[in-house]
């Protein structure tokens, strides 16, 4: 029989849609009985959604172009140039 | 003072003469580990032959490359004792300050320079060298006598800061206020090298054990002569001082069990991304009757290996010293004592830290071809860090897909044109800058480290084959730029896997949540909400993560990206989710009751 720790260790996986037929059929017959199970893959579910879509960690548009321009002027200098100091 | 007790040991201790001979007095780091004589005098040969003995480095030239890559270490144990040295040697105080701040503007020869550029990325970023930085130091007039005694005090220098850091030895002299302002060893901006050269990089004489008895000595012992050796043998004096080091730190079994030296020269050299010495420690534990997928479970992760609390407990506290962890400290050493180690233990173990940074320090200085076939490669350098598709975890696949939407830029960047690295600085600066923000918390910190990562990628485009996208190649970069940046900071934060539980993660909020969860806060909110959790986790974690499901990596191409096998990469993966819905969850399950606790 598979167990909760069995779904909770092959939930990242089913999430991925990395599974096989045996063991996708072995979870979700588990998941329609287990109410614990269902919620922990529902908000999984919901946490990847809102991470994915949130845009989190994006660079502010003025920053990205003078990052671009603080890399390409570096590639400028010469060898012997000092390194970056901050 | 240090953190293992002392004991008084006669004044005509040999190696205790010696140094007084040779520094005046008796450092304090050695004085640190009377508990162990026998490693105090395989120490006092080491320093003999590698650093006093004279060669074809002058004892100014190697004394500063140990000041320098100290410095960089910010070690002020061997920055005090070595300017010391330096001061005794002739050179000026003011010129002292300015080798410790930042040797470039000391007015040395541009082979002086060229010697601690490369020192200083050997001890400081190893996994950067190749064999394009021997051939610029050739071409700069120096000698394979003068690079390997050069690679070799760089090792030394290694070994010193680990087991100073370590003991944490007080220094022997006043602390200097001056610090390293070298945040990075510098890039060579000069065009990438084109061609990879393959190690073992320096020239060798070809030995007969018959006639040279460290050979004779390592072919009894192990079964063979490693290759470490081999190529050292422009200076036999050195690798009879190392055999004898081997003969009296790692076989004795007498405080520590010979497997668990072992065991800690894996766990560290695989830490280290050391594939030589783990593919050699591997096959000594196999000879001392450790299966090979015992081991191989221990180098990759040896909190899940069958081992017991006590010898976890042990490769965590070897691990933290040989990071030099800021958070290392007399609570690592009092949670050994409880697990039942005595302080001649511990002290062996500090010992065997410093040794395996030594040795890794050395083999990628000598760029030794492994002895053995490894079972599995840890990237050790950038040839290997362009090969990622390397058979990581053999018979799980991890190919990355054909086609990279680069290949033509890249070509034409090799080939000089600027142009075209810009445009690949455009098509990846957004997601690099994203995943390192996500791996620094702070947007200073990204802008400077995906600044680096461009930099080190341009410098090294010239090994780059194209068996990896230059997509992943460059994330891989950038993580490393990313950890070695997270590593450096004050401690704010622990990569080490002590701060982390390695049992299964268990969900304590399995409440469901509302329906649309994202309706219920503004977008801005949420995104910072979402930022929040991610850099809680704990950094494996969140990188697989941040790859995965942030940067939308495949499987293959976020496990190539981070060096890991498929299957530690989504062991990690789940972790990182249900940590991540754990660390959200309490902003989305409805205040009022409308779903059944469960």
């Amino acid at each position: 029989m598979f167990s909760c720790e069995d779904v909770r260790a092959a939930l990242s996986n089913y999430l991925d849609g990395d599974v096989s037929p045996d063991l996708r059929r072995e979870l979700e017959r588990h998941l329609s009985e287990c109410r614990t199970c269902q919620v922990l893959y529902d908000t999984t579910r919901k946490t990847l959604h809102i991470v994915t879509n949130v845009g989190s960690f994006d660079i502010p548009e003025a920053v990205s172009e003078q990052l671009v321009k603080r890399i390409m002027s570096r590639l400028t200098l010469p060898p012997s140039a000092p390194p970056s100091h901050s | 003072m240090s953190l293992i007790p002392e004991t008084a040991l006669p004044d005509s201790f040999p190696p205790y003469e010696a140094f007084r001979q040779h520094f005046g007095f008796v450092p304090a780091i050695f004085r640190a580990q009377s508990l162990l004589p026998r490693v105090i005098e395989a120490e006092a040969q080491m320093a003999g032959a590698v650093l006093l003995a004279p060669g074809a480095l002058t004892r100014v030239q190697k004394e500063t490359i140990l000041l320098t890559l100290a410095s960089r270490h910010a070690n002020a144990y061997c920055v005090t004792a070595h300017r010391h040295f330096l001061g005794g040697l002739g050179v000026p105080p003011h010129q002292l300050d300015v080798l410790a701040r930042d040797y470039h503007d000391a007015g040395l020869s541009s082979a002086d320079v060229a010697l601690l550029d490369f020192a200083l990325k050997l001890g400081s970023e190893p996994n950067f060298i190749h064999g394009g930085e021997i051939e610029a130091l050739r071409a700069n007039g120096l000698t394979d006598e003068q690079i390997l005694e050069a690679v070799l005090m760089t090792a030394l220098t290694n070994f010193l800061c680990t087991l100073s850091a370590g003991l944490d030895v007080a220094p022997d002299f006043e602390l200097s206020p001056i610090r390293c302002s070298i945040q990075s060893p510098p890039a060579t901006l000069a065009s990438p090298p084109t061609v990879a050269t393959k190690g073992p990089y320096l020239r060798a004489v070809v030995r007969d054990q018959k006639e040279f008895p460290p050979f004779a000595f390592f072919q009894e012992k192990f079964g063979f002569i490693p290759n470490i050796f081999r190529a050292q043998t422009l200076r036999p004096d050195v690798v009879e001082a190392e055999a004898f080091t081997v003969g009296t730190v790692l076989l004795t079994d007498d405080i520590l069990s010979r497997v668990r030296k072992e065991f800690i020269l894996l766990v560290i050299s695989a830490a280290n991304l050391n594939t030589y010495c783990v593919a050699v420690h591997c096959e000594m534990l196999r000879n001392l009757g450790i299966p090979a997928d015992a081991s191989d479970q221990i180098a990759v992760d040896h909190r899940s290996a069958d081992l017991g609390q006590a010898d976890k407990a042990l490769l965590d506290v070897a691990l933290k010293v040989a990071r030099r962890s800021p958070t290392f400290g007399q609570a690592d050493l009092d949670g050994l004592r409880t697990h039942g180690f005595t302080d001649p233990q511990i002290l062996e173990a500090v010992v065997m830290a410093s040794l395996t940074n030594f040795l890794n320090t050395l083999q990628v200085g000598l760029g030794t071809v492994t002895d053995f076939h490894p079972r599995r490669v840890f990237a050790t350098s950038v040839n290997l860090l362009e090969d990622p598709a390397h058979p990581m975890d053999q018979g799980t696949g991890g190919a990355e897909p054909a086609g990279d939407p680069d290949t033509e830029l890249v070509a034409r960047a090799k080939s000089g044109d600027r142009g075209a690295f810009e445009a690949l600085v455009r098509n990846h600066h957004r997601r690099i800058y994203r995943t390192l923000l996500g791996v620094t918390g702070n947007p200073p910190d990204a802008e400077d480290a995906t600044q680096t990562a461009f930099l080190k990628a341009f410098q090294h485009l010239g090994d780059f084959e194209g068996h990896a996208r230059f997509g992943t190649w460059l994330t891989r970069i950038a993580i490393n730029e990313g950890l070695e940046c997270v590593r450096t900071r004050k401690p704010t934060e622990s990569l080490s896997p002590e701060d982390e539980d390695g049992g299964p993660f268990r969900p304590r909020l399995v409440l469901g949540w509302a329906d649309d969860p994202e309706r219920l806060y503004q977008r801005e909110e949420l995104r910072a909400m979402v930022e929040r959790a991610v850099t809680s986790l704990p950094v494996r974690y969140r990188m697989a993560v941040l790859l995965r499901d942030l940067e939308q990596l495949s499987t293959a191409e976020a496990a190539a990206a981070l060096g890991l096998g498929i299957p530690t990469l989504k062991t990690h993966l789940l972790r990182g989710r249900l940590m991540l819905r754990e660390a959200l969850a309490p902003h989305f399950i409805p205040r009022q009751g409308a779903v059944a606790r469960v």
